[in-house]
């Protein structure tokens, strides 16, 4: 329970010197959201005001597999792994 | 005997998922028209599947780059049950998918980074709440935190994986604050949070993490603390409580969460 103790009273102490530093809590509250809403996935326009729906006029006509070759970001960790460490 | 709305429908549906299913008589004119033109149809289903897709996981497509996210969103989106009229919502499923999706069996990392991306996403939808803040938390009897049950907020979930996804998430970030990680193993925990309204990803130490997934389990602050201490000897509750407070981590006591959970 010592531990317990000690603790809580660490909790205390952060809280307090959270709680007592009102400038900061009001600057925190106060700071401007600018850019927080992200683009939702169900309409077509661009944010550039271009239509993205009309650039997709691809038609898909492959009924073979598409051959499968990571070439992201991925590479620059040092390429391909096996399950369990580095290959 | 002219063809059923319902049986039309049904081949219609076919010819979307498989350039194979037979497509005659779907449109009028021409056979060799008509199938041009399911053609195009199933071309904007898949580039469609392959931008709400992109939108909830743009590191796993940085990840794998953009042909191979296309391919993996096409074959996704065919082998899916869809049931779900929102796009946003499309792609919970992914990070299982990932995770048994054959080509990418020599990067196990990524079905972990894809269920980070998907808690970031759900975050920036997740129901309003306010935040529990010092000051309220200020007014509570030492003794009476020790026992102190709280709740977290809808938008934070906590991860936890034998790769270094915090890395590899922040590393992908627009203005990066860490490079991507030289070897991705290492195990990792993170934290998804929405301080005044922006999503935010935290690396956490494991005493942290044990702390937040002891509250999440419902235990008790102090038992949480506790939990956290014996994982990690040097965390320190003056230090943690004071940055989950400013990153909104849990809900003020007499606010409803807004949605079941």
């Amino acid at each position: 329970m010592n531990k317990r103790h000690f603790l809580i009273a660490a909790a205390v102490a952060g809280i307090a010197a959270v709680a007592a530093n009102p400038a900061l809590a009001a600057k925190e509250g106060k700071e401007k959201c600018y850019g927080i809403a992200k683009a939702g996935a169900n309409d077509c326009a661009s944010t550039t005001g271009s239509h993205a729906c009309a650039g997709q006029a691809k038609t898909d006509n492959d009924p073979n597999e598409w051959k499968y070759v990571a070439k992201g970001t991925c590479a620059d960790m040092g390429g391909s792994l096996k399950a369990g460490g580095k290959g | 005997m002219p063809e059923t709305l319902a049986r039309l429908q049904q081949r219609f549906g076919a010819a979307l998922l498989d350039a194979a299913a037979p497509s005659d008589r779907l449109f009028r004119g021409p056979d060799a028209h008509t199938a041009a033109c399911v053609a195009l149809y199933r071309g904007n289903l898949a580039a469609n599947w392959a931008k709400a897709l992109g939108n909830a996981y743009p590191v796993l497509r940085a990840l794998v780059g953009e042909d191979f996210f296309a391919a993996l969103a096409r074959r996704f989106g065919r082998d899916y049950a869809h049931v779900e009229g929102d796009l946003n919502t499309l792609g919970a499923g992914l990070p299982d998918f990932v995770a048994t999706f054959g080509p990418l069996a020599d990067h196990p990392y990524m079905a972990d980074v894809a269920r980070l991306e998907w808690s970031v996403h759900r975050a920036h939808s997740a129901a309003d709440a306010h935040a529990l803040d010092a000051a309220t938390l200020a007014v509570i009897a030492a003794e009476d935190l020790d026992g102190l049950t709280l709740r977290l907020h809808p938008a934070v979930a906590l991860h936890e994986s034998p790769w270094a996804i915090d890395a590899i998430w922040l590393a992908h970030q627009p203005a990066a604050p860490v490079p991507l990680p030289a070897e991705p193993r290492q195990d990792s925990r993170a934290l998804v949070c929405r301080p005044r309204w922006r999503v935010a990803v935290r690396s956490l130490r494991a005493g942290e993490h044990a702390a937040l997934a002891a509250i999440a389990a419902a235990h008790p602050l102090g038992e949480a603390l506790e939990a956290a201490i014996t994982t990690d000897p040097d965390f320190d509750p003056a230090d943690a409580l004071p940055r989950w407070l400013a990153d909104g981590l849990f809900i003020a006591p007499d606010t409803p969460t807004g949605e079941p959970t």
